[in-house]
């Protein structure tokens, strides 16, 4: 089996999985089920007194590991609030460190996103970042305890694929003691391949799928997709050319 | 008693946070409650007192990215 292993826990899905946005709580159920997912993120909310809703945890498959996002947190202190309520929750202690304060392009706080890292390992959580792709941001997140480190393939939401493509290439060659996880702007299933193909450990989807035709259908291809991309790594690409370079033997022509 | 409840004034008649939770009908397995900037334990709530002025956030999981 091709596993691999964040913060202590092996995992054999490479498909994390984003859970905002779907049309309903049920559409969420058939995309996790469909997608294979083991990890999924959630966020805290204030909750609306004035209507129960429905709670998401029960639509959620057992025994999947609840990431939860710090979404919302503009500085390391808000962050490092929502981890802890999100631990008192009683469903595990991994968080992924969300730190925005940009509401144009959602651009992640490299700085206060390393200072919530280095409290929250400190405090014994499973942290994975979300973080714009700087190698010298990746190498101080690894310093500060993250268990893995996920940048972003473009901005959040908007559906444009590996726009961060070589500064993502750096991570992945450089940083080998955490598993680099694409997360944001994954649009489709061939992007998705693409990351892994570099070499990514995993990656994390959530619009490219709520913001499907059919959701569930589209995480199966997904689930295709990364399995193939992970696959192509594990072969080995062949090398690019400038020229043709004949697949066909270049002897025994029946013409001269 | 005034209190405020996930940044909202509210007037309530709870004296602890298990009879604010009931009086709302929440699920205690379903949230988490912050009672002046302090994680309040399950285990705790039918003792915790609740004071005029008191900062309460509930919390629950929505979906997210």
């Amino acid at each position: 089996m091709d596993e691999f292993i964040i913060g202590g826990r092996t995992l054999s899905s490479r498909f994390l999985l984003g859970t905002g946005k779907f049309k309903s709580k049920q559409e969420l159920r058939e995309v996790i089920c469909r997608s294979g997912a083991e990890v999924v993120t959630v966020a805290l909310r204030r909750i609306d007194l004035e209507k129960n809703e429905d709670n998401i945890l029960s639509y959620l498959p057992e025994n999947i590991l609840l990431l939860t996002n710090t979404s919302g947190a503009r500085n390391a202190d808000e962050a490092v609030r929502l981890a802890r309520l999100g631990r008192a929750a009683g469903h595990g202690n991994w968080v992924k460190i969300e730190v925005i304060n940009d509401s144009k392009y959602l651009l992640p706080d490299n700085a206060e996103t390393i200072k919530a890292t280095e409290i929250l390992a400190a405090e014994g959580f499973v942290v994975l970042p979300y973080m714009n792709p700087d190698l010298y941001a990746a190498r101080a997140l690894v310093k500060a305890g993250a268990a893995a480190v996920m940048p972003l393939g473009s901005l959040i939401g908007s559906n444009q694929g590996l726009r961060m493509k070589t500064l993502i290439e750096v991570l992945i060659a450089e940083i080998s003691d955490v598993p680099i996880i694409v997360d944001a702007g994954i649009g489709r299933p061939s992007h998705a391949a693409e990351a892994m193909e570099m070499g990514a450990a995993a990656v994390l989807v959530n619009t490219a799928l709520a913001t499907a035709g059919d959701p569930p259908r589209m995480a199966e291809a997904f689930a295709k997709a990364i399995a193939a991309g992970r696959l192509a790594w594990l072969a080995g690409t062949g090398e690019t050319s400038p020229l043709a370079r004949a697949s066909s033997p270049l002897t025994g022509f029946l013409h001269g | 008693m005034q209190i405020k409840l996930n940044g909202e004034p509210k007037e309530i008649q709870a004296s602890t946070l298990e009879q604010l939770v009931s009086s709302y009908r929440l699920n205690p397995e379903a949230i988490v409650i912050e009672l002046n900037n302090v994680i309040a334990r399950k285990q705790t709530w039918a003792t915790t007192a609740l004071n005029i002025g008191d900062r309460v956030e509930i919390v629950s999981f929505v979906g997210g990215g």
